[in-house]
């Protein structure tokens, strides 16, 4: 593995990494595919695609539940896929990593395991930045306990209010669960001072870091939160896959969700005993070819480096900001600042809506998002009812973004003129 | 593929100067159409005597496909039974889905039947439509 740290600037090759991913040989609208599209899923090099392959030709047993060669080895890839994960991410041991869908299934899992341990005065304080998946599910668990939801605002530049922090949590704070990095605004959140503050009323702690991991250098004892979650597909790996990572002190006091097998210990027909933290919280069987890449995806990740893909992606987002900000009237949401944001600039083009502009740059084999990213309150409070949003990774390069420009410049023109 | 082929001119000015905006003096019946995938989004509001539609009111925001459609409808839709504007709807649904331009549909609708080589957009054109048919489902 190369050293993240020393990697210098200099030896990001581009054509090289491109190269890895077969997807960016294809074409769309006879264009070279220019995919700005990272944020809702990234591309999967050939070596994650492969080992996914692999699982299923040469071990394809159900992990756990046989004692033949086949569902031993499976169990095994789920071991030191797990063992990966809590390195990689430097979690207490591979036992505080929960194996779940995606990170949408692994925050229900949490609220879902709080279910009823709530009640009427607590409060659960979030933020007006979450991704659907880090509101609704504590929308339920309100509803369900009686609990009040609690917003940490937004300053005029997209930035959480954190100063607000003391007077939100306080002693009936029961969750603090905010968002790692916006994937609107883009913007980068202080996620241990959040931490800080539910500790200090003993509340749990949960950060989205769906759009932090595989982009940013990320330690969850650095961060030193309850619970994190994320999706394998967005870093370069397999969808149908997320993780949980929580402290065991934290996963003990979650009831399980989601019942059935492998989740359990002694089963009668009236009764049963909960497995193992973490199995007690995977009912059923996973996505195991998903599980067996995922490991691959990490190799892939740390070739490079986060502390290196992070700059890479920061000078992208940096040229992105100033080459679209240049359009006339242009509105950029979050901070104007790269060095506050995360790889992705969402925009909101005052003469083309949102949904136009992306078929217009779909025809130009460029792909964005156009719409609320799963964020429609968020777009209301912003006074705009969808943005485009180009988002970046690995592969991204200032060419993508002049392809964008041209793209922009022609949904301008067909837009600005007088019928 | 072509992008002429979704943006013409015609439907580009009915993006930029929409038909039907105009508050009615008296409404029958209202529905509230959004597709949650785009925001795009209508208020539809139909005054009908004797089973006609004396007045409609499409108000809304969102992409150019889909305010020129409610643009378009409320150019015909006066004036029309109201089981024939339910017709007429379906007409304009199945040219969405085959591309033929369909010549007997009044006013300027033939001419978004471009947009079935777009799929994704689809549901664009159609949602002043289906928020028009909830209207008329609760007269
Ligand atoms: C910040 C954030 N949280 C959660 C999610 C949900 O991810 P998934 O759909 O993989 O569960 C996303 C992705 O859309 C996201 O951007």
């Amino acid at each position: 593995m190369t050293n993240a740290a020393t990697r210098t600037r200099l030896e990001w090759d581009s054509d090289k990494i491109r190269a890895l991913f077969p997807t960016l040989q294809r074409r769309v609208a006879e264009y070279p595919l220019v995919y700005l599209d990272c944020a809702a899923t990234s591309l999967r090099p050939e070596s994650v695609i492969t080992e996914g392959c692999n699982f299923c030709r040469h071990h394809d047993g159900n992990p756990h539940r046989g004692m033949h060669a086949l569902s031993y080895e499976a169990t095994e890839v789920y071991k030191s896929s797990r063992q990966a994960v809590a390195d990689w991410l430097q979690a207490p041991d591979s036992s505080s990593v929960v194996i779940t869908r995606n990170a949408t299934a692994a925050i229900n899992l949490v609220a879902g395991g709080l279910r009823g341990k709530l009640g009427s005065g607590d409060n659960i304080v979030l933020t007006h930045m979450e991704h659907h998946a880090n509101l609704i599910p504590w929308q339920q668990l309100a509803k369900q306990s009686g609990a009040e939801l609690r917003f940490v605002p937004l300053t005029e530049d997209g930035q959480l209010q954190t100063d607000m922090l003391p007077s939100l949590v306080d002693d009936r704070t029961r969750v603090v669960a905010v968002t790692h990095v916006s994937n609107v605004l883009g913007t980068i959140n202080p996620i241990a001072l959040f931490a800080k503050a539910a500790r200090r009323v003993g509340a749990f702690s949960l950060v989205d870091s769906a759009q932090a991991v595989g982009h940013l250098p990320v330690s969850f004892a650095e961060l030193d939160v309850d619970f994190m979650v994320f999706s394998a597909h967005k870093c370069y790996g397999p969808a149908g896959l997320g993780f949980l990572i929580g402290k065991k002190a934290a996963l003990e006091q979650l009831s399980p969700a989601e019942y059935g097998g492998d989740m359990i210990e002694y089963v009668s027909y009236e009764e049963a005993t909960w497995a193992e933290i973490p199995q007690r919280f995977e009912a059923g069987t996973a996505n195991s070819q998903a599980v067996a890449a995922f490991p691959e995806s990490i190799r892939f990740i740390e070739s490079l480096g986060t502390a290196a893909i992070r700059a890479h992606e920061k000078e992208i987002t940096a040229y992105a900001l100033k080459r679209i900000s240049a359009f006339e009237g242009m509105r950029i949401l979050g901070p104007e600042d790269a060095h506050l944001r995360g790889g992705l600039v969402s925009f909101y083009d005052p003469y083309v809506p949102p949904h136009d502009m992306s078929t217009i740059l779909d025809e130009h084999g460029v792909a964005v998002r156009a719409g609320h990213h799963c964020a429609q309150p968020l777009h209301r409070l912003l006074g705009i009812p969808a943005s485009t949003r180009a988002s970046f990774g690995v592969y991204s390069t200032t060419d993508d973004v002049d392809a964008l420009i041209q793209g922009i410049t022609e949904a301008r023109k067909l837009f600005t003129r007088k019928y | 593929m072509n992008l002429d082929a979704l943006y013409r001119e015609v439907i580009m000015a009915h993006h930029q100067h929409p038909a039907g905006r105009d508050p009615l003096p008296e409404v029958s019946a209202s529905a509230h159409g959004y597709n949650p995938s785009c925001g795009d989004e209508f208020e539809v509001n139909i005054h009908v005597e004797d089973g006609r539609i004396a007045g409609i009111q499409v108000d809304g925001h969102g992409c150019a496909i889909s305010q020129a459609a409610g643009s378009m409808l409320s150019q015909v839709a006066v004036g029309l039974k109201v089981e024939l504007l339910e017709d007429l709807i379906d007409a304009f649904r199945s040219m969405l889905k085959t591309g033929e331009p369909d010549s007997t549909l009044p006013g300027d609708l033939p001419v978004l039947s471009g947009v079935s080589q777009f799929p994704v957009r689809i549901k664009c054109a159609s949602l002043p439509m289906t928020t028009t048919l909830e209207a008329i489902a609760k007269l």
